[in-house]
C-alpha cells in the first residue's frame, strides 16, 4: 500500500454563534494518499469546504472555531503545533487552490509578486531566484509567455488563466497536499477540462496527494481513484471510484448519481430529485441525518443514527440497510 | 491613464462652473448696494452712480458674471469694502499660511491616530480594545470642533497649564517648537472628528478586505500576518483611506472658521468671521471660492492616486 | 389592482387582515431588534429628555422662579447653587433657565430644518427620477453645493442672509437638502427599476400616483434615516453658527451663542461653558446613536 499523506481522524468543527456552539464538521476520517486524487463530494453546505479549510486551520481559532480530532500530515499531528507555525505548513506542505480565482488573487499586486510570496517565505528565494522560479511555474500550468504575464495583474487576464495562476501559486513550493475545493465552478466548461486535466497530470507529475472538493460526480468519475460522500457534516459512504459508482450503498449517494443526466437514457423521464433540501445546521435531525429526505427511511432510521461502517472491503457506507449489489441505483429513479 | 486624468479633467468642468455661478450669485443677490457701502454714509447719489459705472453694476448678470471670472482667473478678487483699497487678494495671502499650516498639522494628527486605531479595531473585531474605539468614533462624530477645543483648553491650558490656551505662533517666522505648543490643541480640535470618521471608515473597509476570498489565499500560502495585515490588507484598504483623508483636508479648512475664532489665529476663518460682522461680501466669496476650488483639486489629486494605487482603474481603458 | 376586484369582499378583508398582521408582527420584530441595541436606546432616551426639556422649559423655569432674560447684577459670575443649579453668567442672568430654554432652539432648528429638508430634498428626488433633463440639473447642482463645505456654505449664506432665527433654518436647510435630494433619487432610480411599478404604469397609473403612492413609501427609510442625522447636523451647525456670531443673535439663550460669550471667562467662570457644552454634546450624541440604531433597523443593507 502507498504511503499516507494526510490522514484526518474523527475530525469535529465547531462554531461559536449567538446560540452557542454549531458543530458544522462531526467525527470526519479519511486518508489521503501519495500520488491519488481523492473525491470529496457533497451538495452545498454538507461540510466539503469546512473540513478542507479546518484541515488548513484558516479559520480565526480565538473567536470562531473550536477543532477536535486529528490531522495527520505525514504523521505529524498539525492540531498540536502552535498556530503561528502553521504558516510555515500552509503554502509549503499543503496548499488550496479555491473557487473563484479572480475574488482569490490580490487585485493590487503583479501576478508574479503573487507566485513569487511563497517561495520568498518558505523557500528563502532572493527576489531574483523567486522570479525566475515563478516564470518556471507560469510555464509548468501552462501558461503562454510567461516572462511577460508575471508583470500583469490578475484582472488582465482570462477566467481560465487566473485559475492557472492559482495553481502556480499553490504549487510553487512543491507541497505534498493539495486541496482543491471546487476550482472549476465558476469556469466555462471547455475550460473546465482543461484544468481538471492540468490538475490530473500535475498531480501524476508531482506525485503529490490531491484531495478534489466537488459536487460534480461525472469530475469524480474521471478524476479520482476513492470516494468520499459527505452530508450534512458527516461521512456517509467511502469506497474506491469504480465500486461506488458500480454499487452506490447510500440512499444519498444514489440519489446524487440518479440526479446526473444521461445521454443513453430516456429522455421523457424526469430527472430525478432528492426531495427536500440539506437542513440548517442548528436544526440536525436525531437519528440518521438523512432520514427525513430518504425514501427508505424507518422507525430506527430516526431514532439512532447508523455508524459508518464497511460493507465490504474498502467500501463504508452509514446507513442501517445498505442496498447490497445493487443495479447501479437505476431503481432510486 | 492618460485617458482617465483627461477624463478626470473634463468632468472637472461642469462643477467648477456650477460652483462659481453659485458663488456669484449668492453674493450678488445680496441686499444692499455694494457701492454705497464703499463710499459711506455721506456719499452723494451722484457719487454712488459714478462707481456703478466704473465698478460695471449696471451691466446685465451675464457680462458680470464672466468679467468677475476672467478677474479671478487672473487673481484678483476685487476690493475690500471694509478696509478700504485692500485687494481682497491680499488680504487673503495675509491670513493664508496660519490656515494651512493647521489644516497640515491637523490632517497629520488624525491620520497617526485614525489608520492605526481602525486597523487595530479591525484586526481585534470584539475585543475592549474594539469597543473603546468604537465608542470614541460615535463620541467624536457627537463632538463638533468648538466644544472639543473649549474642553482642551479648560484641562490642558486652564488647569493643567501644559499649553497656551491661545494665540498664534508661525513654523516660518517663530519656529517648530513654537509653532507646535501653540498648534497642537486648534489641531486636535479641528480634526477630531474627522479622526473619528477615519478611523471609522478604516475598520470598515479593513474589516471588508480581511474578510475577501484573497486573503484567505494569502494566508493559505503562509503569508505572515503582519504581512497580511499590511501588504495585502491595508494596500487594499488604503483605496477608501485616500478618499477619506482627502475630504479630512477640506473639512479642516472649512472648519478652520470656528477653531481659529477659538484660539485666536490670524487665518483665512477668521478673516471671512471678522469679514461678516463688517458686511465685507468680497472677501467672503473669494475665500469661499478659493476653499471650492481647492476642494475641486484635491479631489482631483485623489482621484489621481487612485488611479495609481489599483492597477483596475489605471489600467482601464 | 385589477386582481383585487376580481375576489369577494369577504376574501379581500380577509387578505387585508392577514397582511396587517404580518406587517404588525415584523414591526414588533423590528422594534425587538431596536431595543436590543443598548445605544440605539440610550439615544433614543436622550432625544426624547431633550424633546421633553424644550416643550416644558418655561414650566419648569416658571416653577423655580428663573429667566433666562433677567439680568441680576449683583448676582454675576456666580457658581452653581440651590438658587442657581447651573450658576450664573457674567450678567447675573440664570444659566439653568437659558440652558433649557437654549433646548427650544437647538430642537426647533433641528426638526424643521431635518423635517423641511427632507420634504423639499425628497421631492426634489423624487421628481429627479422621472425627468431626464430636471435629473441632469438637478444633480449638477448638487454636485456644485456639495464642492462648498457645508459649514462655510451656511456661513456664506447667513452673511448674505443676515443673522436671525429664519435664515439659520434657511441657511441650513438649503445646506441639507443635496444630501436628502440625492439618496431619494436613487432609491426613487431602483423602485422605479421594479416590476411592480412597471406594471403599475402600464395599469395606466398616472405619474403622480405613481410616485407619491408607489415609490415614495419604498425609499422613505434611508430618507428617514439620513433626517436623523440632519437633526444632529442643524444642531452642531446652528450651535457653530451662533458661536460666531452668525446664527440667533443674542440675547436669545442659544448653546452655541452662550459659548461664545462663556470664552472670555475660561478661567474664572467654567460653569459658564461646562452646561450649554454638556447639552450640545449629549443632544447630538443621542440623535447620533438613535439614527444609527434606526439606520441598522429599517435599512441594514446600507453599511456604515
Amino acid at each position: 500500500m502507498k504511503e499516507k499523506v494526510l490522514e484526518v481522524q474523527n475530525l469535529s468543527t465547531s462554531f461559536h454563534t449567538e446560540r452557542g456552539l454549531l458543530k458544522a464538521i462531526d467525527g470526519v476520517s479519511f486518508d489521503v494518499y501519495k500520488g491519488e486524487i481523492l473525491g470529496v463530494v457533497g451538495e452545498s453546505g454538507c461540510g466539503k469546504s469546512v473540513t478542507s479549510q479546518s484541515i488548513m486551520r484558516l479559520y480565526d481559532e480565538k473567536y470562531a472555531v473550536k477543532y477536535s480530532g486529528r490531522v495527520l500530515l505525514n504523521g505529524r499531528n498539525l492540531f498540536d503545533i502552535p498556530y503561528k507555525r502553521m504558516q510555515d505548513v500552509r503554502g509549503a506542505e499543503i496548499s488550496m487552490i479555491f473557487q473563484d480565482a479572480l475574488s482569490s488573487l490580490n487585485p493590487v499586486l503583479q501576478v508574479g509578486d503573487q507566485i513569487m510570496e511563497p517561495l520568498r517565505i518558505h523557500q528563502k528565494l532572493s527576489k531574483g531566484d523567486a522570479r525566475e522560479k515563478a516564470v518556471e511555474m507560469l510555464r509548468l500550468v501552462g501558461i503562454p509567455a510567461p516572462e511577460k504575464r508575471i508583470t500583469q495583474y490578475p484582472h488582465e487576464l482570462s477566467g481560465g488563466m487566473r485559475q492557472r495562476v492559482m495553481i502556480a501559486i499553490a504549487l510553487a513550493c512543491r507541497p505534498r497536499l493539495l486541496i482543491a475545493d471546487e476550482p472549476t465552478t465558476a469556469l466555462d466548461v471547455t475550460i473546465q477540462a482543461q484544468i481538471m486535466e492540468l490538475i490530473a497530470s500535475l498531480n501524476r507529475q508531482l506525485d503529490m496527494g490531491v484531495m478534489l472538493i466537488t459536487h460534480d460526480l461525472a469530475v469524480v468519475a474521471q478524476m479520482c481513484s476513492r470516494v468520499v460522500v459527505m452530508y450534512l457534516g458527516q461521512i456517509v459512504e467511502e469506497a474506491d471510484v469504480l465500486s461506488l459508482f458500480d454499487r452506490p450503498m447510500h440512499p444519498y449517494t444514489r440519489g446524487l448519481m440518479a440526479s446526473i443526466p444521461q445521454l443513453d437514457g430516456d429522455r421523457t423521464k424526469r430527472l430525478y430529485m432528492i426531495s427536500g433540501t440539506v437542513p440548517l445546521l442548528s436544526q440536525i435531525p436525531t437519528g440518521c441525518r438523512f432520514a427525513p429526505r430518504c425514501p427508505y427511511a424507518t422507525e430506527r432510521c430516526r431514532q439512532e443514527m447508523p455508524p459508518l461502517q464497511e460493507a465490504e472491503a474498502g467500501h463504508s457506507v452509514r446507513c442501517w440497510q445498505p442496498v447490497r449489489g445493487g443495479a447501479q441505483g437505476k431503481e432510486a429513479q | 491613464m492618460k485617458k482617465y486624468v483627461g477624463k478626470r479633467l473634463l468632468s472637472l468642468i461642469p462643477t467648477i462652473l456650477i460652483v462659481s455661478v453659485v458663488i456669484f450669485l449668492l453674493v450678488h443677490l445680496t441686499p444692499g448696494d455694494p457701492a454705497a457701502m464703499m463710499l459711506g454714509d455721506d456719499a452723494t447719489l451722484e457719487d454712488i452712480a459714478a462707481l456703478h459705472t466704473k465698478l460695471g453694476l449696471d451691466d446685465p448678470i451675464v457680462v458680470q458674471y464672466v468679467r468677475w471670472v476672467g478677474r479671478c482667473l487672473r487673481g484678483d478678487f476685487g476690493i475690500s469694502t471694509a478696509v478700504v483699497g485692500q485687494p481682497v487678494a491680499d488680504l487673503i495671502a495675509s491670513h493664508f499660511q496660519p490656515t494651512i499650516c493647521l489644516a497640515i498639522y491637523s490632517q497629520l494628527i488624525t491620520i497617526l491616530i485614525a489608520i492605526p486605531a481602525g486597523m487595530y479595531a479591525a484586526k481585534k473585531r470584539g475585543t475592549a480594545g474594539d469597543y473603546t474605539v468604537s465608542v470614541f468614533s460615535i463620541m467624536g462624530i457627537s463632538l463638533p470642533s468648538f466644544l472639543l477645543g473649549l474642553g482642551l483648553i479648560m484641562l490642558l491650558a486652564v488647569k493643567l497649564r501644559w499649553l497656551p490656551a491661545a494665540g498664534y505662533k508661525s513654523l516660518t517666522a517663530d519656529g517648530f517648537v513654537p509653532f507646535i505648543r501653540y498648534m497642537t490643541l486648534p489641531a486636535l480640535s479641528l480634526g477630531f472628528i474627522h479622526a473619528a470618521y477615519m478611523m471609522r471608515m478604516t475598520k470598515t473597509a479593513m474589516l471588508e478586505v480581511l474578510g475577501s476570498d484573497y486573503i484567505r489565499m494569502a494566508r493559505s500560502k503562509g503569508v505572515r500576518e503582519g504581512s497580511i495585515l499590511f501588504k495585502h490588507g491595508f494596500r487594499n484598504a488604503l483605496l477608501t483611506v485616500i478618499t477619506v483623508v482627502g475630504q479630512g483636508f477640506i473639512s479642516a479648512l472649512a472648519g478652520a472658521a470656528v477653531v481659529e475664532r477659538l484660539f485666536n489665529i490670524p487665518g483665512m476663518g477668521s478673516l471671512m468671521v471678522d469679514s461678516i460682522e463688517k458686511r465685507d461680501y468680497q472677501v467672503i466669496q473669494a475665500i469661499t471660492l478659493l476653499v471650492a476650488m481647492l476642494n475641486v483639486v484635491i479631489n482631483l489629486i485623489i482621484d489621481l492616486i487612485y488611479g495609481l494605487a489599483d492597477p483596475r482603474i489605471r489600467l482601464a481603458d | 389592482m385589477q386582481k383585487d376586484t376580481a375576489r369577494t369582499p369577504e376574501e379581500r378583508a380577509a387578505l387585508e387582515a392577514a397582511r396587517r398582521q404580518l406587517v404588525r408582527e415584523q414591526r414588533a420584530v423590528n422594534l425587538r431588534r431596536f431595543l436590543s441595541n443598548r445605544l440605539s436606546v440610550v439615544g433614543l432616551c436622550i432625544v426624547t429628555l431633550m424633546l421633553l426639556t424644550a416643550l416644558l422649559a418655561p414650566v419648569v423655569t416658571g416653577a423655580m422662579g428663573l429667566d433666562p432674560y433677567s439680568a441680576v447684577v449683583r448676582d454675576r459670575l456666580k457658581p452653581p447653587s440651590a438658587a442657581h443649579p447651573f450658576g450664573t453668567d457674567n450678567l447675573g442672568r440664570d444659566i439653568f433657565a437659558r440652558v433649557l430654554y437654549g433646548a427650544r432652539i437647538s430642537m426647533t432648528i433641528g426638526l424643521v430644518v431635518g423635517l423641511l429638508s427632507a420634504i423639499i430634498g425628497t421631492t426634489l428626488g423624487l421628481y429627479a427620477s422621472t425627468n431626464k433633463v430636471l435629473d441632469n440639473v438637478l444633480m449638477r447642482l448638487c454636485d456644485g453645493l456639495k464642492a462648498i463645505p457645508n459649514i462655510l456654505l451656511a456661513i456664506t449664506l447667513m452673511a448674505v442672509l443676515g443673522a436671525n432665527m429664519h435664515n439659520v433654518i434657511i441657511s441650513l436647510t438649503v445646506v441639507s437638502i443635496p444630501g436628502v435630494a440625492r439618496i431619494a433619487r436613487s432609491q426613487a432610480l431602483l423602485v422605479r427599476e421594479q416590476t411592480y411599478v412597471e406594471a403599475m404604469r402600464a395599469a395606466g397609473a398616472g405619474k403622480n400616483r405613481i410616485l407619491w403612492r408607489h415609490v415614495l413609501p419604498n425609499i422613505l427609510s434611508p430618507v428617514i434615516v439620513q433626517m436623523t442625522f440632519n437633526f444632529a447636523s442643524a444642531i452642531i451647525s446652528e450651535a457653530s453658527l451662533s458661536f460666531l456670531g452668525a446664527g440667533i443673535p443674542i440675547p436669545a439663550p442659544s448653546w452655541g451663542g452662550m459659548l461664545n460669550e462663556a470664552r472670555a471667562y475660561i478661567y474664572t467662570g467654567w460653569w459658564m461653558i461646562a452646561f450649554p457644552a454638556v447639552f450640545t454634546m449629549l443632544s447630538v450624541l443621542g440623535f447620533n446613536l438613535f439614527g444609527d440604531g434606526l439606520r441598522d433597523l429599517l435599512d441594514p443593507l446600507s453599511g456604515r
